[in-house]
Order: structure tokens, then C-alpha cells, then sequence
């Protein structure tokens, strides 16, 4: 099946930038020295000798933020669809769509109150 | 002690691999006479323009984002230097160390890339590639002109956030492959600061999509004919501008990786060219939003004087770069709880703000 124009410019520029990727990664790994040092390979402590595990917890307190994003990013996605109502139902769409902003008010303030606070946490 | 270990810089094996890269570039190429298409497009005149191959390789694709972010990187560190009152750039290339960019480049690609023995290799070795790939598919969908598109969509601009929703996840992936603790932290700042400033970004967005009444951006600049977006919505532009400043991780929004603190951020860990990846991908993110703001607020490709649609766009969103690289220089760094109440109270409150002003004053100006 033959493709269409813009699909094969896509696809064109994803395959060359993947592999300008690859090739740019490589480039390095074929032509540079490689020195093999004591500490070289062990993870980056500033100078400290590496515990055991790299990863640790994460603090707590930014987690309200990601799940109040997860809302907003749905909510403003819905919001596009404003941009096709407002020109069938202007007075309307803007009533409806006021509303919703201003439903999400209350995790608004409540993400600026976290975020007025989270110095407690240090 | 030290060993010094033999390098395959002679081997037969690096110039087969060389080789058979090149020869399934040329094989997929040649399939289904593309690259004689292209070709003869290239000689016959200026339809080369609508080529996909000519999109996708010169402009507004791989050659002019790569350019562009050489000569911003270089622009960048000399407008530094001149706002430090230093000089910068010198002694690479005979005349203000123009080819300080190239000698970089030289540099990162004979740097050995560590591997460490903790990391996730597979992870840590595709996330520069991921990282570079989608800030490269970010200026697929934005149109230069008209015509000059690599990917037309009818509601690219929804295309667009949805793509620029993917830059935070290479920064996690780097962080947590790199199983380093400043990596993870860097990983958690840039989740927690690209989620902040994406929102005002979005509803900034929607208030010329609002006077033009469409989510495609070539009828966002078709609506400014009259007037440029950008003085019934200057509230929005301020907001993007400063959002946009937060996505790409430039100052003062350099919390993810921020050197006085966590070291290198989430690319701690990386070296050689998978760094370079790293940064050449934060300069394409800058072009596609500077483009993109062309787009929605500067009229994009039109203009008083008669000149090529191109031109335009690429001088408007030079100008917007330039504000974008200037803006590194003059302010500090802030602070991680001082950048989420910015984010997630002024900003977001401010971007609402704009929106209902938008919409008030395009009425007053009959949009």
C-alpha cells in the first residue's frame, strides 16, 4: 500500500533521528580510549564511597502535585473542545466552560496551600 | 593501578559497522525511487519544497534544527559572556570563537562514555535516544508556512501538547536507569516542574485557538491577518513564554539540574555523546516552542513586507530564541518550592486570567 506524503515525512525524519541517535552513541564507544580506573564504573557519589543502592524513597509531600496534574491535564484537554462550541453556542459554551474552571478552583487552592507549606517538610 | 586498554579504532570492525550503516541508509532510501524523486525535485525548482524528503532531512527538519541549535548554543554563551562582562567563546575558529560549537561536538565524541555497573543499560543507554527523538517530533507538527509542514494534522496543536506530555518521561527514564540518587531526584524535579508549567501552558495555548476557532495552527495564523494574536492575548503570551522557559529547563526553571545541588540532575550519570543528545534535544525543544509562539501570537509567516513565508517564521521565532537564550543570563535560579507556587498558583491563576481577557478583548476588536 503506497504512503501517503506527510506519513512518509514522519516517518523519514523518526527513522533518521533514531538513528542519528544510535549512530551519535556509537561514534564514542568506537573511537574513544577507553581507560579502565578503580571507581570509574561505580555510581557518582561526589567523592564518597557508593552505598549499596542508588535508589532511594522519594519525598512524599510532591505527590499531590502529579495527582492533581493527572486532573488538570484531562480537564484542559476538554477545554480544546471549547474552541469548536464557541462558534455554534458562544454564550453557552462560555458558561459551561467557566463553570468547569471554576470547579477546579478548590484543588487549585489546595495545591498552593501544599505548596506554601512544603517547607515544613525539610 | 590504572590499565590502558587497546582501542578498536583500527579494527576491521569498526569500519564494517560504518560501512553497513551507510549501505541501509542508501538501501532504504533507494526503495520505491525516493531518493531519485528527491533528487530530481532538488534540480527541478521549487517544489523540492513540498518533497517529503526535503521536509523531513533540510528544513524544517534534521539540517535546520541541528543548525539552529549550533549557532543558539553558540548566541547563547556569547550574549552570557557579554551580560557577565566577559568575553566568552575565543579562541576555536579565527573570529570570536564561532567554531567553539564544532570543537564542543569534536570534544563529546572522543570522550569515553561510561557505562556504570549499576545502571540499567538498556534504559540508560535509549533514553538520550528517546529524549532527542521526541523533542525531534515535537517540530513535526508545527508549520513553517502553509505548506511547509513535515506532518499536517488537522488539530495539530493538540498534537503538539500531547507530544510535548512525552518530555518529562525521558527524564525519568534517564533518572531511574542511572540508579544514582541525584539522578533520581533530578528525574523527580523535572516530573514535578514539567507537570507544574504544562497547564498554564495548555490554557495559554487555548486563548488564540479561542479567537480563531480552530485547534489547526495554520488557521490560528490565517486568523491574524489583521493583527498579530498577541495584543488581545498578551496576557497568554507572557504566561507560554514563561511556561515554555519552565519545559525546556532553562533559567531560572535549571531546578532539575540544578550543579550547586544535585550535580548533573538526572544526567549525572551520562557522558560523551549521550550528554550531548541530552542538551542538543533541550535546544530543539526551545525551537519548536519558539516556533510555536511565532505561530499563535506573532502571526507566524505573514508579514508587512513580501518575503518568502519561511523567512518570516524563522526571523519571528529567532527573535523569541533570543529572548529565551537571553533571559538564562539575567536571572538566578529558583527554588523548587518557590517554582510550585508559581506554577500552580500565579501562573495557572494568571493563564485563566488571560484566557477571559482574550476573549473580552477579541470581542472589543471583533475577532
Amino acid at each position: 500500500m503506497p504512503l501517503s506524503q506527510p506519513l512518509l515525512s514522519l516517518i523519514a525524519y523518526l527513522l533518521l533521528a533514531i538513528e542519528g541517535g544510535i549512530v551519535s552513541i556509537l561514534i564514542p564507544l568506537l573511537i574513544a580510549p577507553r581507560v579502565r580506573g578503580l571507581f570509574k564504573e561505580e555510581r557518582f557519589e561526589c567523592g564518597q564511597t557508593p552505598p549499596p543502592y542508588g535508589r532511594r524513597r522519594l519525598a512524599m509531600q510532591y505527590y499531590p502535585f502529579l495527582l492533581v496534574f493527572l486532573v488538570f491535564d484531562a480537564a484542559s484537554f476538554i477545554l480544546f473542545m471549547w474552541v469548536y462550541v464557541s462558534r455554534v453556542y458562544p454564550i453557552y459554551s462560555f458558561l459551561i466552560f467557566s463553570t468547569l474552571l471554576f470547579l477546579l478552583l478548590p484543588p487549585v487552592l489546595l495545591v498552593r496551600k501544599l505548596a506554601e507549606d512544603i517547607r515544613q517538610w525539610w | 593501578m590504572d590499565a590502558q586498554t587497546k582501542d578498536v579504532r583500527d579494527s576491521v570492525s569498526f569500519w564494517l559497522i560504518i560501512s553497513l550503516i551507510v549501505i541501509l541508509i542508501i538501501g532504504w532510501a533507494i526503495e520505491g525511487n525516493v531518493l531519485i524523486d528527491f533528487l530530481v525535485d532538488l534540480v527541478s525548482g521549487p517544489q523540492v519544497l513540498t518533497n517529503p524528503l526535503f521536509l523531513s532531512i533540510v528544513f524544517p527538519g534534521l539540517l535546520y534544527v541541528s543548525i539552529v541549535a549550533a549557532v543558539a548554543i553558540y548566541v547563547e554563551r556569547k550574549i552570557a559572556a557579554k551580560i557577565q562582562i566577559r568575553i566568552g567563546p575565543q579562541y576555536a575558529g579565527r573570529v570570536e570563537g564561532i567554531l567553539q560549537v564544532v570543537a564542543d561536538g569534536i570534544k563529546m565524541a572522543a570522550k569515553e562514555f561510561v557505562i556504570p555497573r549499576t545502571v540499567d543499560v538498556t534504559f540508560f543507554v535509549a533514553a538520550p535516544i528517546l529524549s532527542l527523538t521526541v523533542g525531534m517530533l515535537s517540530i513535526t507538527v508545527v508549520p513553517f508556512s502553509p505548506t511547509t509542514v513535515i506532518f499536517p494534522f488537522p488539530a495539530n496543536l493538540l498534537l503538539f501538547f500531547a507530544i510535548v506530555s512525552f518530555f518529562p518521561l525521558t527524564a525519568l527514564l534517564a533518572g531511574w536507569a542511572s540508579n544514582n540518587k541525584f539522578s533520581l531526584i533530578g528525574a523527580a524535579r523535572a516530573l514535578f516542574q514539567q507537570a507544574s508549567y504544562e497547564i498554564p501552558m495548555l490554557i495559554s495555548a487555548l486563548a488564540p485557538a479561542l479567537l480563531a476557532g480552530s485547534l489547526r495552527i495554520e488557521d490560528i495564523v490565517m486568523a491574524q491577518k489583521d493583527m498579530p494574536f498577541l495584543f488581545p492575548a498578551i496576557l497568554s503570551a507572557i504566561i507560554f513564554l514563561a511556561a515554555a522557559l519552565a519545559e525546556t529547563e532553562k533559567h531560572p526553571f535549571e531546578i532539575p539540574e540544578a550543579d550547586s545541588e544535585i550535580v548533573a540532575g538526572w544526567m549525572t550519570e551520562y557522558s560523551s555523546m549521550p550528554y550531548a543528545l541530552f542538551m542538543l534535544a533541550v535546544y530543539v525543544k526551545m525551537i519548536s516552542l519558539s516556533t510555536l509562539f511565532t505561530d499563535l501570537f506573532l502571526s507566524g509567516w505573514l508579514g508587512p513586507i513580501s518575503l518568502p513565508p519561511e523567512a518570516w517564521t524563522v526571523v519571528k521565532s529567532w527573535i523569541v530564541l533570543l529572548i529565551f537564550l537571553t533571559v538564562r543570563a539575567l536571572f538566578p535560579r529558583i527554588r523548587i518550592d518557590q517554582m510550585l507556587k508559581m506554577g500552580w498558583g500565579s501562573m495557572l491563576l494568571l493563564s485563566v486570567a488571560g484566557l477571559f481577557l482574550a476573549i473580552a478583548l477579541g470581542m472589543v476588536v471583533g475577532l
